[in-house]
């Protein structure tokens, strides 16, 4: 047989096997829907469905969601499919999103209690008007535009999955109004799912009660945003139709969106808007005029000007209905979302975990949107969707909770599965910080505490964007740690958070701490941010007084991640008080000063701490016994080498012991040093190993030449020393080895000269 | 002449062509205990100065005395001399004395600051007292020793040292001046006698 005769055949045969398929018949291949159904002739129609007992434009009928559907025709002949649902505040369109002006002063109570609690007394919002009080409104007025297809339709609808676009309370063509996020919202994607399941009522466009006859009910729930915030919405009302949902770039908690600690944070890039805000994007629905005591309402209730959390709030947390849930859960998010954050897929994973809710996620590395459903990863991705679906929809045992749980992109073409996430070995690990005493960078590491409590003050500027001022070599408005260079990847995963000990000089500021990856070519690459307000120390939803000068603990998380740092960088955190782009920005000025000794930074390093020590230069062993003996010719210096792996050592002279400028840079095993010429005025000392992968250790012990009494000051005492030793020799009763600071083996003249060249001209001395 | 005599003329000598020297970089100072030669009764106070001429940038000095303690005893403390302080304050070590072995050691003497002084000028002012119980006069040489000058860069400057003598002269008691009365007429009237016979 030719090749041509046998290709015929085959086609053929095929041809023959899905003209035979029966219809409505669904096929799966390695537990996957296979495409068979044909997707011409689909029936698209729309109903409006009732939402029990929920009146929200006070129209004196119950809400209705607007849902259009889209099915193979083959479902007009008693097949029944499960349904693809996307619900949506934004189909019906989007309207001017308004904007806050984010300048201006910070909130700083008026009165408070002993304890600095804050009394003030939120204000009411506005009542709920009584039923009826607007003209009754179904929603079926026409035009009734057609809804665009949801991006799965074309590969999931011929797979056997009806497709629903459901428009949001309030939006395109239903009833009701947008409540963002309350208890509303999810119980009108409850009805809608209900509906499905031959619960409740719905009409069509004429009025006429229509039933869902070709579906089976099952249903599961798909969207980016918004649209993926609905989908946990349903499932905490644990409605028993829903049986999967993908929430993709999903609010977890709408407190996470709009606040962090007591922060009013902005949603990037929608800089300045909040929820009341995005209840004017979103309404969307004829006669918008209806739900302005809502807008107010929300307006009120979400407290811009405290960022506390309060009831309002807290309905809008969607992780303490996860015990509800009969639904799967397939998460997708980016891990540089800056608008729906990271802290939304890990709280919502964690609660998942605690119930244990069948789940996987994936993490990519974009930002906000359904990154999953392109690039390399299209086709396992939808794979994935089709699995789950099959399972969860069909009733296919594929086995879709074995395997690994997570996947996690590392670049646009890699991804790495996982048992689970946080990744397996992930360890909570401290990095303690070593203050600098400057506004250059500091260092961190899994060692000891550094001893010396350097307190360092930044000033705000939140004019200043956060990428300058972690890449500035020198800045006064912020704080910068480094870890040491890393020699091998260090994998972090999870929970990102922070301590530190503040003290402000003004009653109100932001606190922002940001993790920073700084690269081998000078670049630094954030990673991830948090915000808290001090004011918040105790309790996000109290606000207590911030006394200024005091030093406060801020502890907070930072958005959660999962990256690795490669070989070459250093890891880093930026302390900082506004961060331009997502908190209020005051006028500039404000002063935070950090005690770094008592702060640090938790990271969950895979491997702990003993993966970071093995995959980092460690920080050389700090030099002692530095002693300095001073001649006309100079000062000599002496110390104790502790280190083995240092590349160097650098002297550093200070005028003023506090601020030091390095005056050498010296071989490794190096342990003297002469600093020529005359010496005079006030000179300290110190020394530091140094590497330049691990970076500089602790400072040596530091010397003040010519202090012989050792109290930190030249004063006439030091004289005094001199004098009561003057004339003798080493090894000779009365010789003071301090006294002789050239070390010449006698206290003479020299000594005398050398110490009194060392105070002021004009001290007198008896 | 008699050998202090000598010591004398150079030391007014030496005096002299310092004093009509200008006071340059190149010259070497002279540091000189004054007076070159004294007497002075036994248990009779004595201040030797130490002087300096032609001193340039100096900033701080040291030096030892040594002196017979048969002859003097240093009765301390030594006190500092007007010329360092020209160039501002001072920290002044008196030194110890040692009459033991003749010395007084360790005076020295600092300027605070960076400048030194130059010109002539008194260092210190050392105090002494002829010894009561010498059974004869005495002169004893006074010399420095350990001298050191140094510039307000804590270089050393040379100088020329140049020393005194004193000579302690015992003071005779009543009853030894009784005797040496009675001695005396004693032999005149021998010798009265002898000129007769004659």
């Amino acid at each position: 047989m030719t090749r041509q005769g046998r290709t015929f055949i085959t086609a053929g045969i095929l041809i023959a096997l899905i003209w035979q398929a029966p219809a409505g018949a669904q096929q799966f291949i390695n537990g996957l829907a296979q495409p068979v159904f044909s997707t011409t002739n689909l029936v698209t129609h729309n109903v409006w469905i009732e939402v029990p007992n929920l009146d929200t434009d006070r129209d004196g009928i119950n809400d209705r969601i607007r849902i259009q559907v889209r099915r193979p025709a083959v479902t007009e002949t008693g097949v029944r499919l499960p349904i693809v649902m996307t619900a949506s505040p934004y189909s019906g369109g989007q309207l001017p999103f308004p904007t806050y002006d984010i300048t201006g002063q910070l909130y700083e109570p008026a009165s408070v209690d002993a304890n600095g609690l804050d009394l003030r007394v939120p204000p009411t919002p506005p009542p709920t008007p009584p039923a009826g009080t607007n003209p009754p409104y179904t929603g079926t007025t026409p035009p009734i535009p057609v809804l665009p297809a949801s991006a799965y339709q074309s590969y999931f609808l011929p797979r056997g999955f009806v497709f629903v676009e459901a428009q949001n309370l309030g939006t395109g063509m239903s009833t009701g109004c947008p409540t963002i996020g309350g208890v509303e919202e999810s119980l009108a994607m409850k009805a809608v799912i209900d509906w499905f399941n031959g619960i409740g009522n719905g009409w069509d466009a004429n009025g006429n009660p229509v039933t869902a006859y070709w579906t089976t009910g099952a249903t599961t729930m798909i969207g980016t945003s918004y649209d993926g915030t609905l989908p946990i919405a349903a499932a905490s009302t644990g409605v028993a139709g829903l049986k999967a949902i993908v929430p993709v770039a999903g609010v977890s908690s709408y407190y996470d969106h709009r606040r962090s600690y007591g922060v009013v944070i902005n949603s990037n890039p929608t800089v300045g808007t909040d929820a009341d805000t995005l209840f004017d994007n979103i309404l969307s629905r004829r006669f918008p005029e209806v739900c302005k005591y809502m807008r107010d309402q929300i307006t009120t209730n979400m407290d811009r000007t405290t960022g506390d959390w309060n009831a309002w709030w807290e309905e809008r947390d969607y992780t303490r209905y996860v015990g509800n849930f009969h639904a799967a859960v397939l998460i997708s998010h980016g891990l540089n979302d800056l608008n729906v954050k990271p802290r939304h897929f890990f709280r919502l994973w964690e609660a998942l975990k605690a119930n244990d809710v069948p789940r996987k996620i994936w993490l990519n590395t974009g930002g906000h949107g359904d990154n999953a459903n392109s690039g390399s990863r299209q086709a396992a991705w939808r794979d994935e969707l089709n699995r789950f679906w099959s399972q969860y929809l069909f009733g296919v045992d594929n086995n879709w909770t074995g395997g690994p749980r997570a996947a996690v992109q590392r670049s646009s073409t890699v991804w790495t599965d996982y048992d689970d996430w946080p990744v397996p070995g992930a360890t909570p690990t401290t990095f303690n910080l070593v203050p600098m005493g400057s506004n250059g960078s500091g260092q961190m590491g899994v060692d000891d505490r550094h001893p010396d409590h350097l307190l360092e003050s930044f000033t705000d500027n939140s004019a200043i964007d956060a990428t300058v001022l972690v890449q500035a070599a020198q800045s006064p408005n912020r704080l910068i740690y480094k870890s040491n260079l890393l020699t091998a990847p260090v994998h972090i995963s999870g929970m990102i958070g922070v301590k530190l000990r503040l003290a402000f000089a003004q009653p109100s500021a932001t606190v922002s701490a940001i993790l920073v990856q700084y690269n081998a070519n000078g670049t630094s690459t954030i990673i991830c941010r948090g915000w808290a307000d001090p004011q918040n120390r105790y309790s996000i939803s109290q606000t207590y007084a911030v006394t200024p000068g005091v030093p406060y603990d801020i502890e907070f998380t930072l958005q959660p991640h999962d990256y690795i740092f490669p070989a070459g960088t250093r890891i880093g955190l930026a302390v900082m008080s506004s961060d331009r782009l997502f908190t209020l920005r005051p006028p500039a000025g404000r002063q935070l000063t950090l005690d770094a000794v008592s702060s640090s930074l938790t990271l969950p390093v895979v491997g702990g701490g003993a993966a970071f020590v093995a995959a980092s230069v460690p920080v050389p062993n700090a030099p002692s016994g530095l002693a300095a003996s001073v001649s006309p010719t100079g000062v000599a210096l002496t110390w104790t080498d502790n280190a083995d792996s240092e590349n160097a050592f650098e002297v550093e002279r200070s005028s003023d012991g506090a601020t030091f400028t390095t005056l050498a840079t010296l071989a490794a095993n190096t342990t003297t040093y002469a600093d020529p010429g005359a010496v005079s005025g006030t000179r300290f000392y110190r020394v530091r190993a140094s590497n330049t992968g691990g970076g500089d250790s602790a400072a040596s012990n530091t010397v003040l030449i010519g202090d012989l009494d050792g109290s930190g000051a030249l004063e006439c005492a030091d004289l005094a020393i001199v004098r009561a030793s003057f004339g003798k020799r080493a090894g000779q009763s009365g010789f003071d080895p301090r006294a002789d600071l050239n070390g010449s083996g006698v206290v003479d003249v020299t000594d005398l000269a050398l110490m009194t060249r060392l105070l002021p001209a004009g001290t007198q001395c008896r | 002449m008699k050998l202090h005599s000598y010591r004398f003329l150079l030391a007014a000598l030496v005096a002299t062509c310092v004093a009509a020297s200008p006071s340059t970089a190149s010259a070497t100072p002279v540091v000189s205990l004054q007076p070159v030669s004294s007497t002075i009764a036994a248990g009779d106070p004595l201040t030797i100065a130490v002087q300096i001429t032609g001193a340039v940038d100096l900033f701080a000095f040291q030096f030892d005395v040594l002196f017979d303690p048969l002859a003097l005893s240093a009765t301390g403390p030594s006190t500092e001399g007007p010329f360092l302080a020209t160039g501002g304050s001072t920290f002044f070590i008196p030194g110890v004395e040692d009459n033991t072995t003749g010395a007084i050691l360790g005076t020295a003497n600092s300027l605070f600051g960076l400048s030194g002084v130059s010109g002539n000028g008194t260092l210190a002012l050392l105090n002494f007292v002829g010894v009561p119980n010498a059974s004869r006069s005495r002169t004893t040489a006074l010399t420095l020793a350990n001298l050191l000058l140094l510039d307000s860069n804590l270089a050393p400057i040379a100088a020329t040292e140049l020393g005194a003598n004193v000579t302690v002269n015992t003071v005779p008691e009543p009853a030894t001046l009784l005797l040496l009365g009675s001695g005396l007429t004693f032999a005149w009237r021998r010798r009265g006698r002898g000129s007769r016979a004659l």
